[in-house]
């Protein structure tokens, strides 16, 4: 069970595969626990805006924690954080729908960039390697994260991959996360750089339907722009919504498989290194 | 999705804090809930009341005070409240806004009635 979300079933795990190109690693399994059974009396209340307040009876006593329901989570990406800024790690969390293009994405990006730095990858996905064997087969070091049953990647399995890939320092970590546009939003990796890809076959409304990923997220790259005569897409209106969540957020438009915009993109993330100086 | 997870935080830092000071019967756990958080505050009880079966906890209520959101606008400095993240500001039409509330998400104490 995963300790963050809860989302995955009792006896699953979540594992670390192996550094692709790399010495042979162990697998991770994570404590289960013991299965509850259903709920009954519906005790509890829920109120809005109005902060609970101790009964008045006589020795009530009201203890104060104060302790964010995230910490967990938040700790191990300040952990992180502190490691990749320390080894001068640039690191990118890139979310999206399944199918939107983000291996590709990396692929591309890893081939432009060859002989400016090295490139590292860690993959979530549910089941399996396929993504890490594309990437593997560029050249880079890509360590695979399977979630099982689990929507998202946290903070803690990424930092036991990052030790694992051993990255060496001034490098790039591109960490793609489950394809999903819910749950990752609410999970801090410790990255620099948090960028979501959306692409014209989904549709100019899922920013909208899916705010807070967008709201989250720096920058937001638009792909697939060589499919746009063929779909219902309206690449200004898509812009709109984006500015209305975030408006903040840089947008990049690109065809990641060879339309074009890559170059917009690259240099974007160029600068991006420059400013974060991690 | 996220609230059985959640849930079982709440009682684990509960189950804790009830120890290191030696209170022995949790009436309630009060939590704050920001209606941006990602929460379904019903779903977050229901999975309250599943995660502390047959513990500690498991007579002791769930009270969630969900914290409406709100926020200020970048041009004109209007403090409104947005429909989720998607509003223009209701004075000026800006697109630039700060969320200043409603992503709230902590346990903010614990209540024992009979204060042991």
């Amino acid at each position: 069970m995963c300790q963050t979300c809860g989302c995955e079933e009792k006896g699953s795990m979540v594992t670390i595969g192996k550094p692709l190109h790399f010495q042979p690693q162990k697998q991770e399994k994570k404590p289960e626990k013991s299965p509850k059974s259903e709920s009954s009396s519906p005790l509890a209340g829920i109120r809005i805006d109005s902060p609970a307040v101790s009964k008045d009876s006589v020795g009530t006593r009201e203890i104060e924690v104060v302790e964010n329901l995230l910490g967990d989570n938040d700790a191990a990406a300040a952990e992180n954080r502190k490691f990749l800024n320390e080894q001068k790690i640039f690191s990118l969390n890139l979310m999206g729908s399944p199918g939107c293009g983000k291996t590709t994405f990396i692929i591309k990006t890893i081939e432009s960039l060859k002989e400016e730095m090295e490139v590292f990858v860690i993959e979530g996905d549910q089941f399996g390697s396929l993504d890490a064997d594309r990437i593997s087969a560029t050249g880079a070091k890509v360590i695979q994260i399977n979630t099982g049953n689990g929507c998202h990647l946290d903070a803690r399995s990424v930092g036991k991959a990052i030790k694992e890939l051993e990255i060496p320092m001034n490098s790039l970590l591109f960490i793609e996360n489950v394809g999903n546009l819910v749950c990752p939003a609410l999970f801090d990796l410790g990255e620099h750089l948090r960028l979501v890809m959306l692409s014209v076959t989904e549709g100019d409304d899922k920013p909208v339907k899916y705010a807070p990923m967008f709201h989250g997220a720096a920058m937001c790259v638009i792909n697939k722009t060589d499919l746009l005569d063929y779909v219902n897409f309206d690449i200004e209106k898509a812009k709109e919504n984006l500015r209305r969540i975030n408006s903040k957020q840089k947008i990049i438009t690109l065809s990641a498989s060879g339309g074009g915009g890559m170059q917009e993109w690259l240099a974007a993330l160029r600068t991006e290194i420059q400013v974060s100086k991690p | 999705m996220h609230e059985l997870g959640i849930a079982m935080r709440i009682a684990e830092i509960a189950t804790r804090v009830a120890r290191q000071e030696g209170v022995t019967k949790v009436d309630a756990v009060l939590v704050e809930v920001g209606e941006l958080s990602g929460i379904v505050p019903e779903a977050l009880l229901f999975s309250f009341e599943s995660a502390t079966k047959n513990s500690f906890l498991e007579n002791s209520r769930l009270e969630i005070n969900l914290i409406s959101a709100s926020a200020k606008c970048s041009s004109c400095q209007t403090v409104f409240r947005p429909e989720g993240f998607f509003t223009l500001c209701p004075v000026c039409e800006g697109v630039d806004s700060e969320i200043i509330s409603g992503k709230e998400l902590f346990i903010k104490s614990l209540v024992s009635e009979n204060g042991k």
